[in-house]
C-alpha cells in the first residue's frame, strides 16, 4: 500500500559565511495512513523545525541545497513548481502550526477575520461559507461561539493556541504538522491541548507530524517516533519500541535524561555539546559524546540496521552481531 | 528554629493601568508564609501567574511587599532602606532564566564574573580575578583561563548559564534564588546543571529557592516542594509526600497533567481541570482554586480562604477537605 506521505533523503542546507549548515541532511520517514501520528523528537539544533519548513516549502533566502523526494499518495511534491505547490499543497494537503504561532496573531484583527483570511484569499469561498466553516472549527477545538468577534489580547494562551489550530484546519488538510504546539503553555493547559489533538486523530482521522524536544510528551500522542540528532535521523520505530527498548545510545540517554515524577531514580545527562552542523563529526555524528564508541564509529557513517519489529537504528553496535564486511 | 529566610504573611501588589486614569491592583503574592533553612533547597512550583517569581523577588527585596515581613538571618529587612541592604545584597543572589539575555554581550566572562565583586568593593583587581577564576572552576568552566577572555556569543546556552551561576557564587552568598534556571537549556543537559547546583549547595551550604514550573525536576532536586496557585501556597511538604500523596486538588491536577514517558499514555485522555488560571487582578473569593476544583464544597470553599494546616507530619495543605481530620 502506498503510504500517505513518504519522505526520502530530504536535504535542506543553508548558506552561511562559514559554509553550508547541514540542518536537514538526508532524512527519510513515512506516515502510513490517515489518523497516524509520527513524532519527530530531537533537541534544539537537531534540524527538526527545518525539516518541517522543508516539507511546507517555506524557505529562507540563503538556501544552499534543497532536494530529496516527498511523495504524497505516490506523487512527488518536490517536482511541483512553486506556484502549483502553493495552490495545491500548502495548507490544503499539509498544514502547519508553527512554534510560537499563538504570539503571532494579529492584535488588531478579530479572531473571525484571521481564521477566515486564508480561505477567502486562496479558495474564493464566499464570506458566509468561510465564517460558517470557521465557526464549526472553532467549536471543534473547544472555543465558545462568541470567540469570533474577540481580539487576541482578550484570550488566554490556551485559547490562542486553539485559534491557531483552527486556522490550520480551515483548508481541510490531510496532514497536520505541529511544531512544539504546547511549548509556551502551562502543563495543565498543555494536557487540554494534547487531549484535543487525540480527539482530532481519533474522530477526524487526522494524520500528524508532531515535532517536539520532549519524548515524554510525544508518548502522549504518537504511534511512531523518529529520533533526530545533528540534522539526521538516528532511530525510528513504534512508540513502545523506542520508549521501552531504545537501541541508539543517543535515544537511551535522551530517555534517561527525563526527570521521572514517580521514580526516585535520578535523571542522567549527556556531556558535551550537540554537533556543529557546518562541520559535523565524521562517521556517526554522535560518536564524540557516545559511551560505546568503537573502531568504525569515527570513520564510517552507520547505515540503518534493523532492530526487530518496526524498529531501526543507525548505530554500529547493531552491526556487530551480524559481523561486518 | 529560626530559618535563614523567613517570609510571613507576605503580600505583594502591583498596579496595572487598564485605561487612561484607571488602575487595578494585582495581588501577585497574597499572604504567603515560608521559611527556608540555611543550606536547604525549597522548590517553588507553579504555573504562570501563580506569583512564584514575584515571591522569589520579594524574598530578595527586589520588590517591596505591601504588607507582611521578610526576615533574613533574624533581621527584619521588609522596609530597610537600600543603603542598609548592602550586606544582605552580598549574601543573597539570583540566577535567572534566560542565559541569552542576562549577560551583557559586550562584557567578557571575566568582566561579568568580577562585576559583583567590584560593585561591593571587594579585593584588589588581582584578587578579584583570582576569585572569578575559582568561581568558573566551581561551575566546571575549566580551564578558567580559557573562558575568562571569552564573550558570551562564543558560549553555548549551558555554558552561559554556568557564567550566570558563577556570577551569583563569586560573592559567596548564603541564599540564592534560581528562577527557572534550566528551562531554556536542552533537555539532555538540564540534569547536569541541576547536579552542579546541588553540588555547590553541598560544598558551600547555600540555601536555594528553586522557582520552577516543572514539578518532576523539583522532585529530584529539592528538599521540600511548595506548590503555588494564584498568589498562595496551597501545599508544602517533602518531594516524596507532595508527589506520591498529594493533598490539595490543585496539586493532584498538576501531577496528573505531567506527561510521563509511557507507551500507554497514547491510548487514554488525561484527566484535566477545566479552564485556566484566573486573573490575579480579580481573584476568586475564598479558596483561589474553587471555581476549577473537582471537589468544590458549596457554602464553604467560596466563602473564606483556607489556611495551611499540617495534615501529616511536615506535610501541609490549605484545603477544607482536611479541616476536620486535624
Amino acid at each position: 500500500m502506498t503510504p500517505l506521505l513518504d519522505v526520502r533523503d530530504l536535504r535542506l542546507h543553508y548558506e552561511t559565511p562559514r559554509g553550508p549548515v547541514r540542518a536537514v541532511d538526508g532524512v527519510s520517514f513515512e506516515i502510513g495512513s490517515p489518523g497516524e501520528v509520527v513524532g519527530i523528537v530531537g533537541e534544539s539544533g537537531s534540524g527538526k523545525t527545518s525539516m518541517a519548513n522543508a516539507l511546507m516549502r517555506i524557505l529562507p533566502r540563503n538556501v544552499a541545497r534543497y532536494d530529496g523526494e516527498v511523495l504524497y499518495d505516490g506523487e512527488d511534491l518536490m517536482a511541483l513548481t512553486d506556484e502549483r505547490f502553493r495552490k495545491e499543497v500548502r495548507w490544503r494537503t499539509m498544514a502547519m502550526v508553527f512554534q510560537g504561532a499563538m504570539s503571532s496573531l494579529n492584535p488588531v484583527l478579530n479572531v473571525g477575520r484571521q481564521v477566515t483570511e486564508r480561505v477567502l484569499v486562496e479558495s474564493g469561498a464566499s464570506k458566509r461559507e468561510a465564517y460558517r466553516k470557521a465557526e464549526e472549527l472553532l467549536e471543534l477545538v473547544g472555543l465558545p461561539r462568541d470567540i469570533i468577534k474577540r481580539y487576541p489580547h482578550e484570550l488566554s494562551g490556551g485559547m490562542k493556541q486553539r485559534v491557531v489550530l483552527a486556522m490550520a484546519l480551515m483548508m481541510d488538510p490531510r496532514i497536520l504538522i505541529l511544531d512544539e504546539p504546547t511549548s509556551a503553555l502551562d502543563v495543565s493547559v498543555q494536557a487540554q491541548v494534547m487531549n484535543l489533538l487525540k480527539q482530532l486523530k481519533r474522530e477526524r482521522g487526522m494524520a500528524m507530524l508532531f515535532i517536539t524536544h520532549d519524548i515524554a510528551l510525544a508518548s502522549d500522542l504518537c504511534d511512531r517516533v523518529v529520533v533526530a540528532y545533528g540534522g539526521e535521523h538516528v532511530e525510528s520505530g513504534t512508540l513502545a519500541e523506542v520508549l521501552t527498548a531504545p537501541k541508539h545510545p543517543y535515544t537511551q540517554k535522551l530517555i534517561a535524561s527525563i526527570p521521572r515524577l514517580h521514580d526516585p531514580a535520578q535523571p542522567e545527562f549527556i556531556p558535551g555539546r550537540p554537533p556543529d552542523l557546518v562541520d559535523p563529526p565524521s562517521g556517526c555524528r554522535f560518536h564524540p559524546r557516545c559511551d560505546f564508541a568503537f573502531e568504525p564509529c569515527d570513520s564510517d557513517v552507520p547505515p540503518w540496521f534493523e532492530a526487530g519489529g518496526a524498529q531501526h537504528a543507525r548505530c554500529w553496535l547493531l552491526g556487530q552481531s551480524k559481523g561486518r564486511g | 528554629m529560626a530559618g535563614l529566610v523567613e517570609l510571613s504573611d507576605l503580600v505583594v501588589r502591583f498596579h496595572a493601568r487598564t485605561g487612561l486614569f484607571r488602575t487595578v491592583a494585582i495581588h501577585a503574592v497574597d499572604g504567603v508564609s515560608l521559611t527556608i533553612e540555611a543550606g536547604e533547597t525549597v522548590a517553588l512550583v507553579g504555573e504562570s501567574g501563580s506569583g512564584k517569581t514575584t515571591l522569589g523577588r520579594a524574598s530578595l527585596r527586589l520588590v517591596r511587599p505591601a504588607s507582611g515581613s521578610v526576615r533574613f538571618d533574624g533581621r527584619d529587612i521588609t522596609d530597610a532602606p537600600e543603603r542598609e541592604l548592602k550586606g544582605f545584597r552580598r549574601q543573597a543572589q539570583a540566577i535567572f532564566q534566560d542565559p541569552y539575555s542576562s549577560l551583557n554581550p559586550y562584557h567578557t566572562v571575566r568582566e561579568a564574573v568580577e562585576e559583583p565583586l567590584a560593585v561591593h568593593g571587594i579585593g584588589t583587581a588581582a584578587e578579584r580575578t583570582d576569585r572569578a577564576r575559582k568561581a568558573l572552576e566551581d561551575v566546571q568552566l575549566r580551564p578558567a583561563d580559557v573562558f575568562l577572555p571569552m564573550y558570551p556569543h562564543l558560549l553555548s546556552g549551558g555554558q552561559r548559564q554556568r557564567v550566570g551561576i558563577a556570577r551569583a557564587l563569586v560573592l559567596e552568598p548564603r541564599y540564592v534564588v534560581a528562577d527557572e534556571p534550566v528551562s531554556m537549556i536542552d533537555a539532555s543537559s538540564r540534569a547536569e546543571l541541576l547536579y552542579l547546583l546541588r553540588d555547590l549547595q553541598a560544598t558551600y551550604g547555600i540555601a536555594f529557592l528553586y522557582v520552577t514550573h516543572d514539578i518532576a525536576s523539583a522532585r529530584h532536586f529539592a528538599g521540600r516542594i511548595a506548590v503555588m496557585y494564584l498568589g498562595s501556597i496551597v501545599e508544602i511538604g517533602t518531594p516524596e509526600a507532595v508527589v506520591e500523596r498529594p493533598l490539595h486538588p490543585y496539586t493532584k491536577a498538576l501531577i496528573d497533567a505531567v506527561p510521563e514517558p509511557d507507551p500507554a499514555n497514547r491510548l487514554r485522555e488525561r484527566p484535566v481541570v477545566p479552564g485556566e488560571v484566573p486573573s490575579a487582578a480579580d481573584p476568586p473569593a475564598g479558596c483561589p482554586f474553587h471555581p476549577r476544583c473537582p471537589r468544590f464544597m458549596a457554602g464553604r470553599c467560596e466563602l473564606q480562604r483556607p489556611t495551611l494546616r499540617e495534615v501529616e507530619p511536615g506535610h501541609y495543605a490549605a484545603c477544607y477537605l482536611y479541616e476536620d481530620e486535624t
